[in-house]
């Protein structure tokens, strides 16, 4: 009797929570599934999710010796002295451009680069090209920055020496001088991760069906239609995304790379936001100014991202969500 | 003179010791409409590449419209062999309209011919009213016919036709086939089918070729040519007559 009463019981408790139970059931016979997941959600927690309350600091004045909770908030201050700080429309302006003329040389290289070893029939010649162009990814950008100056200084650059030996000129003093800065720094950046990049766009070459392109062979199609038609079309999702995700960055030009090449004749047009990061946290120990710095170009970042990926999605269907 | 002729044909994969065709010969009249049989690795798809330029033979003679289109010294390039060709996916390109896809083959034609031929076109194939579609927005079945559309656009001598049903289903196929047949039928040209189920070859063409053994058979004889030739009662009516000269085996 008791345990009819009990099974009745338990068979009615089953019936009320049966939607939820249905989610548990499957729980329960995927869980294998969900314990792999753990793994990356705690890495993520802990690697990408956890800083992020350290950015508090950005509205406290930030004392190593109090800690994050005792510091001082002062709310916006450190913002309000970023917008007011005298070389901050420099540091946008620098910022904004060389992420623009990558965006405008840098980023094409490697699709253009990849389109050509694409044509490459001898696969001998391919491996080589691939292996060649790829080595540079591998070097640090203070060497990159040493040979730079090995190719271009004007006591002992071998650029600059051809050039004196071959003119009777001076030397032409591009390391030094505010308008070249700019360009050395995207060409060495196109000259160290051109080959890497051409990686994901060779993947994508090769993901096109071949019979598009004997389709198009069969119709009449010569390389540069079969190109417009059958490759650029295979790479357009690709690029996109990559794009959407260098726009994502656009705030981020990385530290490494700059940094080595800025000095004081050519710092008006090559210091970013990265570089006076660095200089004025680290050097000057400013943690919360700089920490709002971060935060201004994260936000900035994020909402370019956004309406880069709306915009996408308008105009080609393609996006990254 | 028969508007295709395949003499002694033979094909080997570069780095295979087998040949995939060896010594193959056939001819196909004016409006025929015919089917190539045989077991996967026989070559049927592969002589439909090398009619199609897409492959150059070991050695053998291709004549397409009289004309030499392959032998030991020359290979005529694809799109100069007045060949059309239906992919097995159909290799529709898949960021152009259903009319830019048919009319993809007829871009040096003068506009106003082109406009006219695409809409023949889209009339025969029953989709101008899917005209502004997309690939993807269509079933399998109306991406088979823009496909022959856009195979049969640039009015070629011969239409060759690669496992046309091998991505639908069997529901979708019975009603398909018909309606192929009948396509081809009205659009009166001479057609090569390529199929592993003979049914389908039954179903639509008046003649069947069949090839046997796979190139990795032992039996050097089993992988030869065509070894038979069939009639079908099939619905090409008169072709279906024309048994006798398909395939002489090497043997």
């Amino acid at each position: 009797m008791h345990a009819t009463k009990a099974a009745a019981a338990t068979a009615s408790r089953s019936r009320q929570r049966s939607p939820g139970s249905a989610g548990w059931q499957y729980f329960v016979r995927h869980h294998p599934f969900y314990v792999m997941l753990v793994p990356g959600i705690v890495y993520f927690l802990v690697m990408k999710y956890m800083p992020l309350l350290g950015t508090v600091i950005a509205f406290k004045d930030y004392n190593i010796f109090k800690g994050i909770l005792a510091s001082e908030w002062v709310g916006l201050q450190w913002f309000h002295q970023l917008f007011t700080y005298p070389k901050f429309l420099r540091l946008l302006e620098n910022t904004l451009l060389i992420s623009l003329y990558q965006i405008v040389f840098a980023f094409p290289a490697p699709i253009v680069l990849a389109l050509l070893m694409n044509e490459l029939r001898m696969m001998t010649v391919k491996r080589i090209v691939q292996t060649l162009v790829y080595l540079p990814h591998f070097l640090s950008w203070t060497i990159v920055a040493g040979l730079v100056y090995m190719l271009l200084s004007t006591q002992t650059g071998l650029l600059n020496g051809l050039y004196v030996s071959w003119t009777g000129n001076a030397p032409i003093e591009l390391l030094q001088s505010a308008d070249s800065i700019r360009t050395i720094i995207v060409s060495s950046g196109i000259w160290k991760e051109v080959g890497w990049g051409t990686i994901i766009f060779l993947a994508a070459l090769t993901g096109i069906d071949p019979s598009l392109y004997e389709a198009a062979r069969i119709d009449g199609a010569g390389r540069w239609r079969q190109f417009l038609s059958v490759t650029l079309p295979g790479l357009l999702p690709a690029i996109m995304v990559l794009l959407l995700l260098k726009l994502g960055n656009v705030m981020d030009l990385g530290f490494e790379q700059i940094y080595p090449f800025i000095n004081p004749l050519n710092a008006e047009k090559g210091d970013v936001f990265d570089t006076y990061t660095y200089v004025a946290g680290i050097k000057g120990g400013q943690y919360s100014f700089t920490t709002a710095v971060g935060l201004f170009k994260s936000v900035v970042g994020f909402l370019v991202l956004v309406l880069a990926n709306k915009a996408s999605k308008a105009a080609t269907g393609e996006g990254l969500y | 003179m028969n508007p295709v002729t395949v003499q002694n044909l033979s094909y080997r994969y570069p780095g295979q010791s087998a040949p995939v065709l060896e010594k193959v010969s056939f001819t196909l009249d004016e409006g025929e409409i015919a089917g190539i049989t045989g077991p996967s690795g026989s070559g049927k798809s592969t002589l439909l590449r090398l009619l199609a330029g897409l492959e150059e033979p070991e050695c053998g003679v291709i004549r397409i419209g009289g004309q030499i289109v392959a032998d030991e010294r020359r290979s005529v390039p694809p799109e100069r062999r007045g060949v059309g060709m239906v992919f097995q996916d159909y290799a529709l390109f898949p960021h152009l309209r259903v009319a830019d896809n048919i009319a993809f083959g007829l871009h040096r034609r003068p506009r106003r011919e082109r406009r006219d031929r695409l809409a023949q076109m889209l009339e025969l194939t029953q989709m101008t009213a899917l005209a502004g579609r997309y690939p993807h927005e269509l079933s399998g079945g109306q991406q088979q016919r823009v496909a022959l559309a856009r195979a049969l656009a640039p009015a070629p001598a011969l239409l060759l036709l690669d496992e046309p049903f091998s991505s639908l289903d069997a529901e979708l196929k019975g009603g398909l086939r018909e309606e192929l047949g009948r396509l081809l039928r009205q659009a009166r040209i001479t057609c090569l089918l390529v199929s592993h189920d003979r049914s389908d070859v039954r179903a639509i063409c008046g003649r069947e070729l069949a090839l046997g053994g796979s190139a990795g058979d032992d039996d050097a004889a089993a992988r030869r040519i065509v070894d038979s030739v069939r009639v079908c009662r099939g619905k090409a009516g008169d072709a279906s007559q024309q048994a006798g000269r398909i395939a002489e085996s090497s043997q």
